[in-house]
């Protein structure tokens, strides 16, 4: 890498993504626009770990979903390792977007076929990009329940019958099945116990050690996002209105709404509210008024 | 003094009352059998407190306000003394009972889209239960209604009563279940999750309402949720359980500096935090475990990096260590110490290994 210091191989450029959604009310349809996403730009290195942060509503998730091609964008650029993504792919572009990057979705238990076994549900993704021959596309399926932490007999298992976190471990297999470059996360651990979520956290930076691969990272947990990333997009609003690296935005965030985010952690908010207890109950005064949006 | 024409908003309450759990078991109706969810919880909230309950699923902590609120599952069966005021309501006939408990209880759920009905406008919802179970004509409970909704910081609280569920954001439609919880003028308010499913700043909103409700009006708040960070900041006593049994009590502001029980040190150890990126979180190896599925013994020692072959032969008793009450055989020891030295396993991986518990 020392050689070709100045060149960093951007794996993922994102540059002026706008979507707007046309909302409709009333029975006459009078329509207007709702601008979810407002001039967004950022990019991720080749083994590069990146997140996009924000609150209900600022447009985090429909960036993502743009990027995996689940959403078109109204105006913007997509490119993936140089080459411009189409917004209206045909077939063999969105087959070669599926290989190269996958996305995991906050509930693992809903995001998993209930009817099919998650050894099934992995093997679905290596035969249909013809990843291996046929006769050992088994074998692979139990590489990658390995490399996710589940043991093989888990793979004639139905969804229902895992728990939360062995769920979202079959869908990140699934999603390392396509082999791809880029994973996206979209709230990976939120819907997990605590406990479990650290097992995620562990092994999502394994993958990513081992594999090479750049990791997106939708959330709203910043301690999620410390732990994971390297750089970090604020959104806001549809706007993104901080970004930089992960240390110099936390421990530094430059705009407000960021310094409200950081502030809002239970952890930050300890210093900001007063200790209770029943002996001194009717004499706190607590900062702030709850003013609602 | 005049007297209004409407008794004067609920902001003014009632004296406090005492809530104390003792001895509770809950079994839930699985088939034939009866399986326990709850097993002899001891709790105890003074008026005016705030009293965190901590745990993953299956903990026992949701079961713990279904058990106070009267809302268990069909089948259920509550076993030992809920005492309000010194009262036992399980010892009540049935309608007295729930009568107490809708006028006493307010509940406050996770998900307010789930539990509020998406036809009813906000202020149906506001007024029923102050109509039925406090009697009030429909303008005096209307003219309450607004005074709650202002009082929960909600902006023009005369047009929100107009509104359906989805025209609010899930930060406001909070509010106004707090709002609707709080309008018989419950002595205690069961948070349920309440502020898991809103934004981290909306979060910071609502705790803050609930300890101002708490200072200002002696509102007793049963806080339940998965975030012990979260918990030792806003009570003044946090109750960590696992597996249907609390199994650490200890003072506000302690339990995230001192830990004692080894759960509650993994637990923590475990958590992500904002100030720093650690090479590898210290996991807890396998999965939470239910009282129903518990193993014999401490349920927590086939998880537990320090536990003796003692562990699965009973299950600990309650004692009081610094100041807290904990239950685990080694409680008395310095479980942080023997970490430094190095005498016990550090935290797993929470690699391969790690998924199958």
């Amino acid at each position: 890498m020392q050689a070709r210091e100045a060149v960093v191989e951007m794996l993922l450029k994102v540059e002026g993504l706008y979507k707007d959604f046309r909302l409709r009310s009333g029975l006459l349809g009078r329509s207007s626009r709702l601008h979810a996403v407002k001039n967004v730009s950022f990019t991720i290195p080749a083994s590069g770990s990146l997140a996009i942060v924000g609150e209900t509503g600022s447009g985090k998730t429909t960036v993502a979903r743009i990027i995996v091609g689940l959403e078109t964008a109204t105006r913007g650029v997509v490119e993936a390792d140089g080459v411009a993504l189409s917004s209206s792919p045909g077939p063999d572009e969105r087959r070669r977007r599926a290989r190269m990057m996958q996305m995991v979705f906050q509930n693992p238990v809903l995001s998993l076929d209930p009817h099919q076994e998650i050894g099934r549900a992995v093997h679905e993704v290596v035969a249909f990009h013809h990843l291996r021959p046929r006769e050992s596309c088994d074998e692979r399926v139990h590489e990658l329940l390995a490399a996710v932490g589940l043991d093989d007999r888990l793979g004639a298992s139905r969804p229902q019958n895992l728990s939360g976190g062995q769920c979202q471990r079959a869908a990140i297999a699934r999603a390392l099945a396509a082999e791809p470059e880029l994973l996206v996360l979209d709230e990976p651990v939120s819907a997990l116990d605590v406990s479990t979520q650290a097992q995620i956290l562990n092994l999502l930076a394994d993958l990513k050690a081992a594999l090479g691969i750049s990791l997106l990272t939708i959330s709203h947990d910043l301690a999620l996002v410390r732990q994971l990333a390297d750089d970090v997009v604020v959104m806001c609003q549809g706007e993104m209105v901080e970004s930089g690296t992960v240390d110099d935005v936390l421990t530094n965030p430059q705009h407000d709404y960021t310094r409200r985010l950081v502030e809002a952690v239970p952890e930050m908010m300890s210093h900001a509210l007063p200790v209770t207890s029943p002996a001194n109950h009717g004499g706190i005064e607590i900062a702030g008024s709850a003013g609602g949006p | 003094m005049t007297s209004p024409v409407v008794d004067p908003p609920t902001v003014t309450a009632r004296t406090g009352r005492t809530l104390s759990l003792q001895d509770v078991t809950t079994y839930l109706r699985v088939g034939k059998e009866l399986k326990p969810v709850l097993l002899r919880v001891d709790l105890h909230i003074e008026p005016g407190e705030i009293v965190g309950l901590v745990g993953e699923s299956g903990s026992g902590k949701s079961m713990t306000a279904r058990t106070i609120a009267g809302v268990l599952p069909r089948g259920a069966v509550a076993e030992g003394e809920l005492l309000l005021d010194g009262r036992n309501l399980f010892e009540m006939p049935r309608r007295a009972r729930r009568e107490v408990q809708a006028t006493e209880i307010g509940f406050v759920f996770q998900d307010p889209r789930a539990y509020i009905d998406p036809l009813w406008r906000v202020g149906d919802h506001m007024t029923e239960a102050m109509r039925v179970h406090l009697g009030l004509s429909r303008s005096e409970s209307r003219a309450r209604a607004i005074e709650l909704l202002d009082s929960m910081g909600i902006d023009h609280p005369e047009r929100r009563m107009h509104q359906f569920p989805d025209e609010l954001s899930g930060g406001m439609l909070q509010r106004v279940m707090i709002a609707g919880a709080l309008s018989v003028d419950p002595s205690i308010l069961l948070a349920d999750e309440a502020t898991t499913a809103v934004d981290v700043t909306t979060q910071a909103e609502i705790v803050k309402l609930l300890m101002r409700l708490s200072a200002e009006r002696g509102l007793s708040v049963l806080f339940i949720t998965h975030d012990l960070a979260l918990a030792d900041i806003v009570c003044s006593r946090v109750c960590v359980m696992y597996a249907g049994r609390i199994v650490e009590v200890r003072e506000g502001r302690q339990i995230f500096d001192d830990p004692i029980h080894p759960y509650t040190m993994d637990l923590l150890a475990a958590r992500p935090t904002i100030q720093r990126r650690v090479a590898r979180l210290p996991v807890i190896k396998g999965v939470p475990t239910s009282a129903m599925d518990a193993p014999p013994g401490c349920p927590f020692h086939p998880r537990c990096r320090f536990a003796l072959d003692e562990c699965n032969e009973g299950v600990p008793a309650m004692v009081a260590v610094r100041g807290g009450m904990v239950r685990c055989f080694r409680a008395h020891e310095d479980l942080a110490a023997l970490l430094k030295e190095g005498s016990v396993a550090s935290p797993g991986s929470g690699g391969r290994d790690a998924a199958q518990g």
